[in-house]
This record gives structure tokens, sequence and C-alpha cells, in this order.
């Protein structure tokens, strides 16, 4: 439901407009108050914004599923679908009040130019923060201390040593994956000037890579008018290598300024990529390919050309590296887009050939295994998603036909290799869910990895979901007992089991330190709690490695509920 | 997997916009060199193209590609060899120096095409101009910097039947210190206009620089309309700003305003209570806009709350 509303009505001291059915009386609002400040000091931080939202029960804010009403200053303020939030600033003398709030419980974050993005309770940047349970007539005072950002300038130069102007900087994290494994995601991008000069700012303090590149895709940059070509084929990263693996480092702390970070382009030989492209569809011979990176971490420019008669395609100036050629039939982009590997080393690459092959439907059924309970299924709680895997780098959402028996349709589906992934209501992972996955087949045999290889239409794909999972649930502690606020919780499956991401359980630690997991696939796990951990970090297998003699070993058959309290490793443990 | 998706599209549109391949081959050879108009000086690191057909859209240097581009020496000095006879255009571009092409009269102003034959060598020589560049500083009515403000290099059109009676000619990003260069502008006359960035504050729009946030209902507290360079929002009231080669003009410094108003759809001032005989309370009636599935509202929300 889309919520119209053209005119929002604010009362300024206590008028009439009442909403419906519900009292606007003093008595059982609350008020927040606040002073923000610069980290380590009492100088206070004044045209803060402030965030509040309101949390529905349950403690998860909504998310796109339906309007959340607050009442601020007395009014009934309703709020358009998935954004359920009302915002203030702070005065001169950083502070802030939010007035006649309904009782319940409010995430804050704060906002400032020149600081970390801040919430209530937050134990290290990056980790969530903790609710404010606002009672009726509570009256709450918070200190938001922010941390300043960061700023890395330097100078950009070709390798003959001129400045490099109109090209982007891009700021690097290695962040975890969804599975756990590495990448890099830009945080920050700056195009230099005519001297060559850039400026990264308002970045989080932590550690960088930077690169130049010279037409990044995806930032949104100046237009200068005579600005010459410049050949940048391929990524050069500070301090002056075409290697990831050799690129150092920029370590920033909070309120530093690393001026002189320059750095000079490095000169490739580039190559030729020939081919053709394949199709028993029409349109061959004025096909797109394009020459993409080997996946979305780091730098991504991109090449295309269109193909000839007889489908044939040439790239020039390619540099050495590995890379994805990706190729449609333009009026067809959405049935037919085929992606191939392909690895240039120190020569022309010929005569490649990039198949492209019309699309085709797969349907899926679900059924609910309640221990033998045939219960009644509301199937719009489902998604269902097949997430390419390996070569086969597109996903596909399904759409559900038939809510009553629980069939799906993925269209526009290409041969390859995919993985089954079901999730919850809007898309959330099921890990929050009550449901689990009991069993996959595909074409009549057992699935147990959730990996099929798709090869043509007219299979079947049947899922047999369970709802009646473990239940684990305890106190998060320190070493002197002590409950851990804000701590992570992971539930790790035994070790036959650890490709199966679906498996993995993880949980945040509440004020006071405890946590619950529901709907527990059935089977032995470890129970590991930290401090601290960046998201996803727990797929990481020599992580796992590292820590998991530390856990609990717990195991949970259908529908048990078991009780643990884990000591926590603590953050300083942590690489 | 969308970054993927997005990409296609992308790449399908631009594909269709891409012109067909440079000819390749037969023999004529293009030389020449390059030197500062002024100077004489000879300009190395020029890149040279041979261009399709229309002035100024210079590919991607490839300098594989011999028949097509080069760069000069140390000397000034460029060959294309292996170049088909027939009609080409002749681009050259170099960091600093107004973008030329064969036969122009004029620094940025379109040139003649060159005429190959078979096995010809032709000898050109190039005088480049010096381009200019303008600077200056964006702030706000406290004098804090704007910072991520668009700033364009604009020029007023001399063609009545014009859609836009401006052309923009450069455009750029003011950084954290509210800090611009505009550069490499070919010598000529230019107002310079500034407008508020998606960036202008983390406070402001937290979204655009963290990405997609969870909650997209962030009012635009500050809503500035463009300004040209002193101050004015009227570009025949902006002042002129003069390039000559080599010029670099600083201190365009702007302060935006959002003293002029919120565009309002619908506002409202205190009114008597009908029937109850006692005076209102104030009551503001606050506009709002729709973009996106999200609502806006104008900053007199913010300013009726403090009011209290």
């Amino acid at each position: 439901m889309r919520l119209a509303i053209a005119l929002l009505i604010f009362e300024l001291l206590n008028g009439p407009f009442t909403p419906a059915g519900q009292s606007a009386g003093e008595v059982d609002s609350g008020t927040i108050t606040g002073t923000v400040v610069r980290q380590g000091t009492t100088v206070p931080v004044p045209e803060a914004k402030i965030e509040i939202i309101l949390l529905p029960e349950g403690g998860q804010a909504a998310t796109g599923s339906r309007p959340a009403t607050i009442r601020l200053s007395g009014v009934l303020v309703v709020q358009p679908e998935g954004s359920p939030a009302v915002t203030e600033r702070t005065n001169t003398s950083g502070q802030f009040r939010f007035d006649n709030l309904v009782p319940g419980e409010y995430r804050i974050t704060v906002y400032a130019d020149g600081f970390v993005r801040k919430e209530y309770a937050q134990p290290h940047a990056g980790a969530p923060g903790t609710p404010v349970e606002l009672v009726p007539g509570d009256e709450r005072d918070l200190v938001f201390s922010l941390t300043p950002t960061a700023t890395i300038s330097g100078r950009v130069h070709d390798a003959a040593g001129e400045p490099l102007p109109a090209v982007v900087v891009q700021a690097w994290r290695s962040q975890y994956r969804t599975d756990g494994t590495r990448s890099l995601v830009q945080v920050q991008a700056a195009e230099t000037n005519d001297l060559g000069e850039y400026r990264l700012f308002w970045m989080d303090p932590g550690e960088y890579l930077l690169s130049v590149a010279a037409e990044p895709v995806g930032v949104n940059t100046g237009t200068y008018p005579n600005v010459a070509p410049v050949n940048l084929s391929a990524a050069t990263y500070y301090p002056g290598v075409l290697d990831e693996g050799e690129a150092v480092k920029i370590a920033v702390f909070a309120g530093e300024f690393r001026g002189g970070v320059n750095f000079a382009t490095v000169p490739v030989d580039t190559f030729s990529l020939r081919g053709r492209v394949i199709s028993s569809l029409p349109g061959v011979a004025d096909a797109g390919v394009g020459l993409l990176p080997p996946d979305e971490s780091g730098p991504v420019t991109a090449l295309m050309v269109r193909t000839t008669g007889g489908g044939h395609f040439e790239f020039q100036d390619v540099a050495p590296g590995s890379y994805r050629l990706m190729g449609w039939i333009p009026d067809r982009i959405q049935s037919s887009v085929r992606t191939i590997p392909v690895e240039v080393l120190d020569r022309d690459v010929d005569d490649i050939i990039l198949p492209i092959e019309p699309s085709f439907g797969l349907t899926a059924r679900m059924s609910l295994d309640d221990n033998g309970e045939d219960a009644a299924q509301d199937w719009n709680e489902i998604r269902l998603r097949l997430v390419g895997v390996g070569e086969t780098i597109s996903t596909k959402g399904t759409r559900l036909e038939d809510p009553e028996e629980g069939v799906w349709f993925a269209p526009d589906l290409l041969g390859g290799t995919y993985r089954v992934e079901v999730r919850g209501a809007n898309g959330a992972d099921l890990n929050s869910s009550e449901y689990y996955v009991k069993r996959i087949r595909f074409e009549g045999e057992e699935i147990l990895d959730d990996i099929i290889d798709v090869a043509g239409p007219d299979s079947v794909l049947d899922i047999v979901l369970g709802r009646n999972g473990g239940h684990l649930s305890g106190e998060a502690l320190d070493r002197d007992g002590n409950p851990v606020r804000g701590a992570q919780l992971v539930l790790i499956p035994d070790l036959g089991r650890r490709n199966l991401t679906r498996l993995y359980k993880s949980a945040i630690a509440d004020d006071a330190g405890r946590f619950r997991f529901e709907g527990i696939t059935p089977g032995r796990y470890r129970l590991l709690g930290f401090e601290y951990l960046e998201p996803y970090a727990y797929f990481d297998p020599e992580l796992v490695r590292r820590f998991e003699q530390r856990g609990e070993l717990v195991r949970i058959d259908e529908g048990e509920t078991l009780s643990a309290n884990p000591e926590v490793i603590s953050a300083a443990e942590i690489p | 997997m969308l970054v993927i998706e997005f990409l296609v599209v992308t790449l399908v549109a631009v594909l269709q916009s891409l012109p067909a391949q440079a000819p390749i081959s037969d023999g004529s050879t293009i030389r020449g060199v390059v030197v500062d108009a002024r100077t004489g000086e000879a300009l190395p690191q020029a890149v040279v193209q041979l261009a399709d057909r229309e002035f100024g859209t210079m590919s991607r240097f490839d300098p594989a590609r011999r028949s097509v581009a080069a760069v000069t020496d140390d000397g000034g000095r460029f060959v294309l060899v292996d170049v088909e006879a027939g009609e080409h255009h002749l681009v050259i571009a170099r960091n600093g120096y107004v973008r030329t092409e064969y036969g122009s009269l004029a620094p940025g102003q379109p040139g003649t095409p060159l005429m190959l034959s078979p096995g010809e060598t032709l000898d050109v020589t190039f005088q480049m101009q010096r381009a200019a560049r303008i600077a200056g500083r964006i702030y706000d009515e406290q004098g804090r910097p704007m910072v991520g403000a668009r700033v364009t290099a604009v020029q007023v059109s001399g063609d009545p039947d014009a859609r836009s009676p401006l052309n923009i000619l450069a455009s750029t990003k003011a950084n954290d210190l509210g800090e611009y260069r505009l550069f490499w502008l070919t010598p000529g006359d230019y107002l310079v206009s500034a407008r508020r960035g998606a960036m202008a504050s983390v406070a402001d729009d937290p979204q655009s620089f963290f990405g997609p946030a969870r909650s997209r209902n962030i009012p635009p507290n500050r809503d500035y309309p463009p300004l040209f360079f002193p101050g004015t929002t009227d570009y025949s009231d902006a002042r002129t700003i003069t390039l000559g080669a080599g010029d670099t003009v600083t201190g365009i410094d702007i302060r935006l305003s959002r003293s002029v108003a919120f565009p309002e759809i619908g506002a409202a001032s205190p009114t008597a209570n009908p029937g109850s005989g006692k005076p209102a309370p104030p009551v503001a009636v606050v506009a709002g806009r729709r973009e996106n599935d999200a609502l806006y509202f104008s900053d007199t929300t913010t300013r009726a709350r403090k009011a209290r």
C-alpha cells in the first residue's frame, strides 16, 4: 500500500486534534533528550541530525512491510512505508529534545558532517546499536560521543610524471561477503583536479586500499572540456602496483588528515581478445559483448563492443588479468545474457566462442513437513531464489504461481549451476524466521549441498520446509560472568555441513546480554560468542577453525529447546 | 547481482550510441608536430586521434591502434601510419590546452576534414592554445562549506532558437572544504553557477553519502536555489568572467542561501477555531512533496517546532 499524504498537520500547543481511538495525554508519553559531543571532549556538535525510529514490537525495525506510526508533539504522524523515522537537529550547545513520544523501543542514530554515523550504545563502529526503551512517563537523557572522520589526499600522475586530471581515485575496504569470502567494497571516490590532486573525505577511521581508474562504472564525476584521453587500461593501486595483493593499505585514525598520498599509474602491455558469438537465436550479427572484471570486488571498468557479421567481436587494449565476457542479444536482454570467464596472460586471445542460448523456465514445489501435521501454509511468507555459483553469474528470483499449493516459477533461466536459496518474508534471511529447509530434491535426486545443475526446461525442484526447528537461548557473558551487551552469537554447523550457509545462525545479544535462536535445523553445532565480529565473518572457515574449540558443542533435535551461556571471545583476540 | 543487471543495461545503452569502428589501414601516413601557440614550444604527451566525424569526441586512447591514435614525443612529434586513404577528421588534445582539430580557424571551433590519397604522407603542424581555469569556494549562510555542491561554467547561447539560453561547458563538485576547480576551459566569457549537491551534508542526506539507508524520509532541511556568481538567481544579472589563454581566475566564491523559499504547495496561517470562541492554537500546515514514494517536508516543520 502506498500512502499518499499531501499535507501534514502540526499542532504546536495542546490542540484539539486527537487521532481516533487514541488519547494524546501527557501522562503516558515519554521524552528523549540528549547532547552530542566530539569524542573524548565536551565540545558540542551543533547541527547534528538525530533520527529516531520506533521499533515495532518484537524488536526489528519495519523494513517496508507496513507503515509505522509515531506520535510526535501530540500528533499522529503516519510515515510512508519503510520510513518510520522522525528527526531533530542539535542546537548550538549540541543538545536535542523529542517530546511526547509513544512508549516503546527506539533506535537512535546521529549523523553529523565530519563525524562517523553513530547509533545509540554501539559497542564498536559498524556494530549494531541497542534500542532505547522508553516506558510511560520516562525522560531519558543521552550522550552521544561522535568519532571524527579522516581525510586522505594526494596527487596522481602518470609514468612520465605529468599530473593526471579527471581520473577517479577510489578508496576500498575489505569486507566479508555473505558467503564469508572477502571482497573489496568501494567506500569513497574522488576525482582529481587539473593538478592531479584528490581529496577523499568523511572517511571512517580504518584501513583502505586506494586505486585509480579512468572511467569507473557508477561513479558520478564532473565534466571537463579539453581533457586528453588517458591510457589507463588497468586500475593502479597505491603505491603504484597493478596487483591488489601488492597494494599498500593506508590506515587512518579518527580525525586524521593524511596528505601526500601520491602515486603514479603503471603502464601495461595490452592485448586483444577476439571471438565469436554463436546462438540459435536470431541477432548474433548485432549482439552486444561486454568485458567485465571477474567478480564484483574491486575496481570495475567495463569495455563493450558490438558483433559484426557472423557474430565476430574484438576487444583491443585489454590489460592482462581475469575477466568475464558477457554476451547478449540486445532485443532480448532478459532472456539471453550469457557470461564466460576469460584469462588474458601475455598475448592476444583468439577464437573465443561465446554461446548465447535461449532461456527457459523452471518450476519449484514447496511443501511443509510439520511433524506429520499438514498445516495450512501461507506461502506468501516465503521467497525462493536461484543464486548463480561459479561461472553462472546470474541470480534469478521466482514468482509464487500458486499460493495454495506452494508452486513457484522461475522465468528466464539459463543453463548453469545455481544454489537454491529459501528466504523469509520480504526477502529476509531465513535465519530470523521459524522455518528451516529440511530437504531439497531436484530431478528426483536428493540434493545435499543446495546446488543444482540446470540444463534445460521441464526440470522440477522439490523443497520441503520444516517449522519445528530447535530453539536455543541464553546469556552472553564475559570472563567475569557479566552479561555482554551487543555480543555476536553464532551457531556454526558441524564439519560435514559447514558448506551449507543456511545452517548458520547469528544473533546479537540485547541490553542484558540475552540472545535467542529460533528455527534451528536439527543437528550438531558449535555455539560461539564474540564481543564483536564483522558482518558475515563467521562464514570464514579460517576464523571458525581458530576459535571453534572455544565454543560449546550443542546437539539440537527437532522441536527441542536448549539453553547455554557462552563466554564471549573478546574483540582484542580477533584479527 | 543487481550491479550486473545494471551493468548490462548500461552497456547496452552505451553500445547503442557507439559509433562504427574507425577504418583500418592502407598505407597513408600523417605526421606532424604539436606546439604551444604562444611560445612555439614543442608539446609532448599530446594525443592525436583520427575521429570519424564529430568534433571533440575522442575515444579511449589506444596506443596499439597506430593508424588511429598517437602520442607526441618529447619533441612534440607524432606519426600515424597505415592510415586509410580518404576523408578524416584529426583531433588533438593535451591536458592544459584547448582541444583542437585539423583545419580549425579558432580554438574550440570545428575544423575541416582532411583528404588523404593512397600512399600519401601528410605533414601538419598544430598550434595549441593554453586553456583557463576558474576556482573558488561554495558556502552557506553561515560560511560553512557546501560539500558536494555542483558548480558549472556556462556560456550564454547566441542562438535565439536554442532550447536553453545557457550552455553548460564544464561541471564539477565542491569538496569538503567547499572548494572547486573548473579546469581547462576554452578562453572566452563564462558565468559560474552553483547548486546544492546530493552530498551537501551527511546530516542532511545520509543515504546519498552512505548508500541506501534504512530510512528514506529524510527531509531536505536546506533547500537552496541555484545561484549565479556573485549571487543571483537570474543569469542576466550574473557577472561575466572573461578568461584569456592560460588564465587562472580564483576567488569565484558563491554563498548559497535558502532565504529564497522552498516551493510550497500549500500554506496556511493560524485562524480562529470556529465555534469555540477561544483563540485558536497556532497551527501550521506544512508543504510536502512526493518523490519516489517518499514524502519530503519543507524546513518549516523544524522551524515551527523550534518556535515553540
